[in-house]
């Protein structure tokens, strides 16, 4: 589309960004060639969505350049951007909602066909000429993105794969030379990413593209490259084959598995023969599962959506009393919002869920909890603007028994001698380990007879994460609490847990005793895209 | 320097009285970020309620405790049976739920008490006391306005720091996923919530009323400069209200004694400005950054 087309070439030149003393991006250097597709991904906290940002002109990077057909980007604001031939797509589209999808689509392309303001306000007909022909490249847009037939529809009543693709169009009215692509295929179900992948497959040859995507299926049948960041460093650099096939790409998605702490407390831990499907993997736990009630938990067909978007997609599981339940899967697989339903700040669209053989199918949040089952959220659980202490003792209130609660939070305090340092301190000043410890005492302080855990990983250093998952399987061990995992982390799971659930776009795709999966190829085809029997159903 | 003196301690005194709106408006936006436009209202209404009371009894005491009592009541009301139809709605409909009521409470008023101004008694002697044979701008009365705002304000602090409701309170307003994950029922803390601070909002009424006389438009400008205060305090910081409430009130006396009555109004708009060009996000507020 323009003119010189062999320079579009966007490079990026040892990039690195740091938040506080946090490295979100280390001497990252990538660039693309004109004309390509290339796909940037990586785990959670890998770094993508800074890159994207410092190409974006969103974030300033602290070192490395950025050169776009030869030129330095640096200091050109996010605005400007447009006339240099470069449009991007937002995560989630964010259309505006009373706009016309045609409408919506102008917007992208307002600086392409500029009329003189004053003319603008007169109505003279210099501007309905401009305007005919934003409207008609509008069009045109809408109809490269395979939407033209809702041009007039509302957007915001449109479904969210159609809002996509008007979003997509607004980015391509501008007629960029390099377009910037975030999650492109977020939210959407599998046939609708086929599609998706289609339309930016069309643009090979034209445009330069670069995306980033939790959808392994999207990237790795649209992209010619796939560079692949984690922890802020760039760790593989190819086609989609060759960074499959890469031992650090498998590692930085499914934890490490050259760990070697870790391998030996898996192989003493576990039984040298597999054991079956279904039957606990550890000595101890034989005994707890013997003396427990069978499930505690039981979820069958759930579904739950947040907007258009199906989140979670008829899943059924079953949680034995005081085992331990990994549920694993890419981002975006809906493990979040299975955890978030189950306890009932979501409510669900369709299904059932008991617990403890009682039906607590679309019970708000702060009713499950009284019926034993905590949830430590992810991320960010710890309530920043109360002390350590006040977070401890919030989880304890709406218990009766006043002289108990006190116990319990000595108890809490003796398990995480940490945080009784910490007690007077508000929780912002706590470390990111810190913080997660304070979301699990947090949960314990209700005495809780199941815990639903999200990602506490998250963002935590190894030695950290081993420390957290050694806690978990201690009290799993020590109290016979029940425990529902979800990790993006797998390996770390897995070396804790009794069973394993695989998610993928919020559908199970496997599921399995711990050690059997731990082995599994399906692991790698929930994470890494490669094509597997329940996908191609 | 008397002169200094005098416009400094009846600043004090009518700022506690913006301090004590300012720490309605900001209870409120914080748990649940709504602008409370029928505060005003409230608290007229409050008002007119303990005025009928010290007329039938003679007691100015009992008066004043049915004000306080009553605005607990309202305020619950008020976010049972309107505020939580439009709570999580987009935020322009809560304002103009609160900006109607705000105008249905006020011809309610007008309809029962007539809109002619009646006097209100104060508790105490409007007259200054003397001090080395110099009559200061400062009364008993004012004293006593000074104390019961301190006090509601001390009250109401020690009430979020130090008990479990409060913490409850503080949990809902920060984080109310959270907050129900740990079983608290953040719909009652709101209501709580609510009613504690249109308490808030009559006691400022009743203190306010012998100075401005009662009538269903006589407490405007007492809403326009208790939100003054509350946005010069930051709107999430009930210290930042009372803080706010203060400067308020000893900037508007100073530009009342040396500029003029008539520039009042005006002083607060300027002041308003000035501080927000300075810190855009209140004196007391952390900043935080807006997601991309």
């Amino acid at each position: 589309m323009g003119s010189d087309e062999s320079a579009s070439k966007l490079e990026i030149d040892s990039v690195s960004v740091r938040f506080g003393g946090l490295r979100a991006l280390d001497q990252v250097s990538i660039d693309a060639a004109p004309g390509r597709i290339i796909g940037v991904i990586g785990p959670n906290g890998a770094g993508k969505t800074t890159l994207f940002n410092v190409v974006c002109g969103f974030v300033r990077p602290d070192a490395g350049t950025l050169r776009w057909r030869g030129r330095s980007l640096a200091g050109v604001p996010p605005h400007q951007l447009a006339r240099l031939g470069i449009a991007r797509t937002l995560q989630g589209v964010r259309l505006f909602p009373r706009l016309s999808a045609v409408e919506n689509v102008m917007v992208g392309g307002g600086h392409l066909h500029r009329p003189w303001f004053v003319s603008t306000l007169l109505g003279l007909p210099r501007s309905d000429r401009a305007e005919r022909a934003l409207r008609a490249a509008a069009l045109e847009a809408l109809d490269q993105a395979g939407v033209a037939g809702v041009a007039e529809r509302m957007a915001g009543g449109l479904p969210y794969a159609i809002q996509k693709r008007v979003g997509l169009a607004r980015a391509l009215v501008a007629r960029p030379s390099l377009l910037l692509l975030d999650e492109p295929a977020g939210g959407l179900g599998a046939d609708e990413v086929a599609g998706v992948a289609e339309l930016i497959r069309r643009l090979r040859g034209s445009i330069t593209v670069m995306l980033v995507e939790h959808r392994m299926d999207l990237v790795m049948s649209v992209c010619d490259d796939v560079a692949v960041l984690d922890a802020g460093a760039l760790i593989a650099r190819g086609t989609p084959g060759q960074v499959q096939a890469d031992p650090r790409v498998l590692s930085a998605y499914l934890g490490d598995r050259t760990d070697e702490p870790a391998r030996e407390r898996k192989s003493a831990d576990s039984p040298p023969e597999s054991a079956p499907t279904g039957s606990p993997r550890k000595g101890r736990r034989q005994r707890t599962a013997v003396e427990g009630k069978s499930a505690a938990l039981e979820v069958e067909d759930l579904v739950a959506t947040y907007g258009p978007v199906r989140a979670v997609d008829r899943v059924s599981l079953n949680v034995d009393s005081g085992s331990i339940t990994a549920v694993l899967g890419a981002n975006g697989a809906g493990k979040t919002s299975l955890l978030r339903t189950v306890s009932g700040l979501l409510a669900p669209r369709g299904g059932r869920v008991s617990y403890g053989g009682k039906d607590i199918t679309g019970l708000p949040a702060e009713e499950v909890v009284r019926r034993g089952l905590g949830h430590v959220p992810e991320g960010a659980g710890a309530i920043a603007e109360l002390t350590v202490d006040e977070n401890l003792r919030l989880g304890s209130l709406w218990r009766r028994d006043r002289r108990d609660r006190a116990v319990a939070l000595e108890e809490v305090y003796d398990l995480f001698p940490r945080l009784r340092e910490r007690r007077k301190q508000f929780a912002s000043s706590l470390s990111g380990g810190e913080r997660q410890m304070l979301s699990i005492g947090r949960a314990l302080m209700g005495r809780p007879q199941m815990l639903l855990l999200d990602e506490p990983s998250l963002g935590l250093a190894p030695l950290v994460t081993e420390q957290i998952m050694g806690l978990i399987s201690g009290l799993s061990e020590r109290s016979g609490l029940t425990v529902l995992l979800v990790e993006q982390n797998a390996d770390s799971a897995l070396s804790i847990a009794d069973h394993g659930v695989v998610l993928n776009v919020g559908r199970v795709v496997a599921a399995a005793d711990a050690v059997t999966l731990a082995g599994d190829e399906q692991l790698r085809h929930a994470y890494l895209g490669l094509p597997s029997a329940q996908d191609s159903e | 320097m008397s002169r200094f003196l005098d416009l400094t301690l009846n600043g004090v005194s009518t700022g506690m009285i913006y301090a004590s709106v300012a720490l309605a408006l900001v209870l409120i936006w914080r748990a649940t970020r709504i602008v409370n436009f029928a505060q005003g209202g409230m608290l007229m209404v409050t008002t007119f309620v303990a005025l009928a009371v010290i007329n039938k009894t003679g007691s100015y005491w009992l008066g004043f405790f049915v004000a306080l009592a009553s605005g607990l009541i309202f305020g619950a009301l008020v976010e049972r049976v309107l505020i939580r139809r439009v709570e999580g709605g987009p935020p322009l409909n809560a304002v103009i739920a609160t900006l109607a009521l705000l105008i249905l409470l006020q011809g309610a008023a007008g309809a029962i008490w007539s809109a002619t101004p009646r006097s209100f008694p104060p508790p105490f002697s409007i007259r200054g006391y003397v001090i080395n044979g110099h009559r200061v701008l400062f009364s008993p009365n004012d004293l006593f306005t000074v104390i019961a705002v301190l006090g509601v304000a001390l009250g109401l602090f020690g009430l979020f720091k130090r008990t479990d409701v409060g913490l409850r309170m503080r949990a809902s307003a920060f984080a109310p996923g959270i907050a129900r994950l740990e079983g608290v029922r953040v719909g009652r803390m709101l209501t709580f919530g609510w009613a504690l601070a249109a308490m808030a909002g009559s006691l400022a009424g009743v203190l306010v009323a012998p100075a401005v006389f009662v009538g269903p438009n006589n407490f405007d400008p007492l809403l326009v400069f208790g939100f003054t205060a509350a946005v010069i305090g930051g709107l999430d910081s009930p210290l930042g209200a009372i803080v706010g409430g203060l400067i308020l009130g000893l900037c508007l006396s100073y530009v009342s004694g040396y500029l003029g009555s008539a520039l009042v109004t005006l002083g607060a708009l300027v002041i308003l400005i000035a501080v927000l060009m300075a810190r855009p996000s209140g004196l007391f507020t952390s900043t935080r950054t807006r997601s991309v």
